[in-house]
């Protein structure tokens, strides 16, 4: 059995040439590093050479990091498909009858509402995923376990896309369109597409909320 | 054996290994895995840790395992075990292996014809 001191220097080892920064990948080769040193040990090995078998046996760094990042891998593609399974769930009927009905709403009430009053709320919007990573960061939420991390990570990109996506299709364009308010059709028109828009990125920032409480355990990996 | 031909032929049937070893015991760690392989084998085959992980992380992120961390010799531990679908899986993944290396045997001991 290996002493504290002797499993610190091992931890050491992964931490830092091979740069294991996740506990759940730490705790896994850790007790593989140690299990391989002290059945040299056994052998009457001293713990230097058992250690340095051992290191060698498990790939030395480069081997090791590569389970790391499998691990990484692992986890985020099951992130990627838990993301766009919220995402199906949400577009339901319920979904698009709402999405219609405030769709016609808005055509039918836009000439009331001013061309600047429109755009701030669509900005609005097309910030709400960028809020909540924004919330989340502020909370420290995106450092509470290995697995979050990686699930911030995607968030992170995630939202970025989304919202620059919204910006240069949606905010962009209709920016232009509602200057011109005199073909008030067109206005209408725009404004109704901006406020779908606004739906699908408002379930998108709801969808972050979601899949950043689910419980990714390697049932994440 | 040789070994780079050992490992592409270990890459197919790996999860199949480990689910038949967990078949036959409640739980296992990583290194526990390898060096029962080498046991049952006489050390011809061996699974690297690099492929032994990531093998096993899948199988928890397919549901087929489940894990539980104890403390031993003062560290933690990792031990997996099969789920209910686990167990199902890993039966209808043994026979289909066992089929099939049925039908490669019968290939592999073809008599050349006369």
């Amino acid at each position: 059995m290996l002493t504290p001191t002797q499993l610190d220097l091992l931890r050491l080892d992964l931490s830092g040439l091979a740069n294991i920064e996740y506990d759940e990948v730490m705790t896994e080769l850790l007790d593989h590093y140690a299990s391989l040193t002290e059945r040299k040990m056994a052998l009457n090995m001293s713990f230097d050479d058992a250690s340095k078998w051992a290191w060698a046996e498990l790939g030395s760094g480069e081997g090791l990091q590569q389970i790391q990042t499998d691990y990484e891998k692992s986890i985020m593609k099951q992130v990627r498909v838990r993301h766009f399974e919220i995402l199906k769930s949400y577009f339901r009927w319920p979904a698009f009858v709402t999405t219609a009905l405030l769709g016609t709403l808005m055509y039918f009430t836009a000439p009331f509402i001013s061309a600047n009053g429109m755009f701030t709320v669509f900005f609005v919007c097309g910030l709400s995923p960028l809020a909540v990573l924004f919330y989340g960061h502020r909370k420290h939420l995106d450092q509470q376990t290995d697995k979050r991390k990686i699930v911030w990570t995607y968030l992170r990109e995630s939202g970025s896309f989304i919202f620059n996506l919204f910006y240069v299709f949606g905010i962009n364009g209709l920016d232009s369109l509602f200057e011109e308010k005199s073909k008030i059709w067109l206005f209408q028109v725009h404004s109704t597409i901006g406020l779908v828009l606004c739906m699908v990125v408002l379930l998108y920032a709801v969808s972050f909320i979601q899949l950043f409480k689910e419980n990714f355990s390697l049932k994440l990996a | 054996m040789n070994t780079s031909s050992n490992s592409s032929l270990l890459k197919g049937s790996l999860s199949v290994m480990i689910l038949r070893l967990l078949e036959d015991r409640e739980k296992m760690y990583g290194y526990e895995i390898t060096q029962k392989v080498k046991d049952l084998t006489a050390g011809e085959m061996t699974i690297t840790e690099g492929a032994l992980y990531p093998a096993l992380h899948k199988l928890e992120a397919d549901g087929l395992l489940t894990t539980e961390t104890q403390i031993v010799d003062g560290r933690a531990r990792k031990y997996y075990s099969l789920t209910k679908t686990g167990h199902t899986e890993a039966a209808g993944r043994i026979a289909e292996l066992a089929a099939f290396l049925e039908n490669l045997n019968l290939v592999l001991k073809l008599k050349p014809s006369l």
